[in-house]
């Protein structure tokens, strides 16, 4: 930490509930970690707390958001370190309180205090449009909208994404989750050009629908710091292009090409 | 918690409204708040301005809409685009505004995408440089064009049979062409059949039927 240049906020929102994105706070900053980078994960979600759970940091939690925003700690206390990556830290949520124990400003004040200490500062949001979802963009540099390849996940990641750019956060980028490439050869799921066509904003990610992040998430251990399978893969890439990389996206189509051209392209480059 | 505040100033041939802070929501419901308190009181009363420090001219244009309509203000056009162009300041911010929305005489231009949820009312015609998605909602008093592709539901013509409803696609979840309504059909549409040219919406015989635009029609 010490001086160094203003971080960048993020914010990781998507209206809809259950959409992954705990799971793609996590591994985004643990990604962003795993890279060199200084990260602080920020659960905004005050009243139902999971990112700690997912992290695996549960029975760290001594201080939390809520108590650093009321005074009862230095920020510096509530920040709890990553048992793997050691400039990677989680502002927890307070479990007994409710969205309206923080308003927007002191968000504000508390993202540019973190800004000052760390690279990339983000933030994981409730679900809703509410004061909860407020308080989680207040200071965000860059929004990551989460959705699913469903009808009701895409409207609600359309109504956000009018909210993000009423509140002048500019250019948020798409992340498609839990995609099943099976699915939509079949015709049964949407695709991903059918969810551009109607978001028309800029794609940074297509995170396959894979059992690893399932198993990953309830034993603690971000998905991405595995790094042997795909979903691992596509939040790496992820990372990446926030860290201003171009990369190409992952193929997800197992029909096309061969099991082995697939293992081979795993293995290798891509 | 709220710093939004709004007041009415009277004078003789109207009311100004003064409103301080620039959370737009908190705005609108400071605005509902004192309206619905005052039930009635304002019925009628014309509003001459609105000053604010920090409102955009869109924001500013949606009160005086609503006042008009939720509330019964009166209000026309000519007056409003005057108030627009008479605070200096907000001319200045026309220049610095990106220009994705203006008006022009009777009809309002939007140069963007109008997501679910967002609502455009206006008086005269809208058209749309963009796409209208799903849960979003377009009233218009005449026509309503849409350059993309219209997924969203829209209401065009109040009193006037003869208004269009024109998409360069029109996949819409609800229509409304005077006091005629109709809706998307339940089964899914197989994009094979459709024709690729834009497409167009009028009452013919007492019913809105879609048709593909043909240049020559």
């Amino acid at each position: 930490m010490g001086e160094k240049q203003k971080g960048i906020a993020i914010v990781v929102t998507s209206g809809k509930g259950g959409v992954g994105k705990t799971t793609t706070s996590a591994n985004i900053g643990t990604g962003l970690a795993l890279k060199g980078k200084s990260v602080a994960i920020v659960d905004a979600d005050i009243g139902l707390r999971n990112l700690d759970v997912v992290m695996g940091l549960e029975n760290r939690i001594v201080y939390d958001l809520v108590d650093v925003v009321d005074g009862n700690c230095k920020l510096t206390q509530a920040l709890i370190r990553d048992k793997r990556q050691s400039e990677l830290y989680l502002l927890p949520a307070a479990q007994t309180k409710d969205k309206t124990a923080v308003t927007p400003e002191q968000m504000l004040d508390l993202v540019n205090q973190l800004k000052e200490k760390f690279d990339y500062v983000i933030m994981d949001s409730p679900a809703g449009i509410e004061q909860g979802f407020q308080n989680s963009i207040a200071g965000a540099d860059m929004a990551l909208v989460v959705t699913t390849p469903e009808v009701s996940a895409v409207r609600d990641a359309d109504r956000v994404i009018g909210l993000l750019e009423s509140n002048e956060i500019q250019n948020p980028r798409l992340i498609i989750n839990r995609i099943r490439q099976d699915m939509v050869n079949r015709g049964d799921m949407l695709d991903k050009e059918d969810i551009m066509d109607i978001l028309g904003i800029d794609l940074i990610g297509i995170v396959p629908d894979d059992e690893a992040i399932v198993i990953s998430t309830n034993k603690g251990e971000p998905v991405v710091s595995s790094g042997d399978n795909i979903a691992s893969k596509a939040f790496d890439n992820i990372t990446r292009r926030i860290m201003g990389e171009e990369i190409e996206l992952i193929d997800l189509d197992a029909n096309r090409e061969g099991k082995m051209s697939k293992i081979l392209k795993l293995l290798f480059n891509k | 918690m709220i710093e939004e505040r709004v007041n009415f100033r009277g004078e003789n041939d109207g009311v100004h409204l003064i409103v301080e802070g620039g959370n737009f929501r908190n705005i609108l419901i400071e605005l509902d708040k004192k309206l619905k308190k005052g039930k009635g009181f304002y019925d009628g009363a014309k509003l001459l301005s609105i000053y604010s420090e920090e409102l955009s001219i869109l924001e500013k244009i949606e009160i005086a809409y609503r006042l008009k309509y939720k509330f019964k203000f009166v209000l026309d056009d000519e007056e409003l685009t005057k108030m627009m162009q008479e605070d200096k300041k907000e001319e200045k911010k026309i220049v610095e505004m990106p220009q994705d929305i203006y008006t022009r005489c009777d009809t309002l231009f939007i140069h963007r995408t109008v997501r679910s949820g967002q609502v455009i009312t206006h008086e005269g015609s809208i058209v749309i440089i963009g796409d209208v998605n799903p849960g979003a909602i377009i009233e218009a008093k005449l026509n309503i064009i849409v350059l993309g592709n219209f997924r969203g539901s829209g209401s065009a013509g109040e009193n006037d049979e003869n208004s269009i409803i024109a998409a360069y696609r029109l996949n819409p979840t609800q229509l409304k062409i005077a006091d005629k309504i109709a809706r998307a059909p339940d089964e899914k549409d197989t994009d094979h059949n459709r024709s690729s040219l834009p497409e167009i919406a009028r009452i013919i015989n007492g019913k809105i039927v879609i048709e593909p635009y043909l240049p020559n029609k």
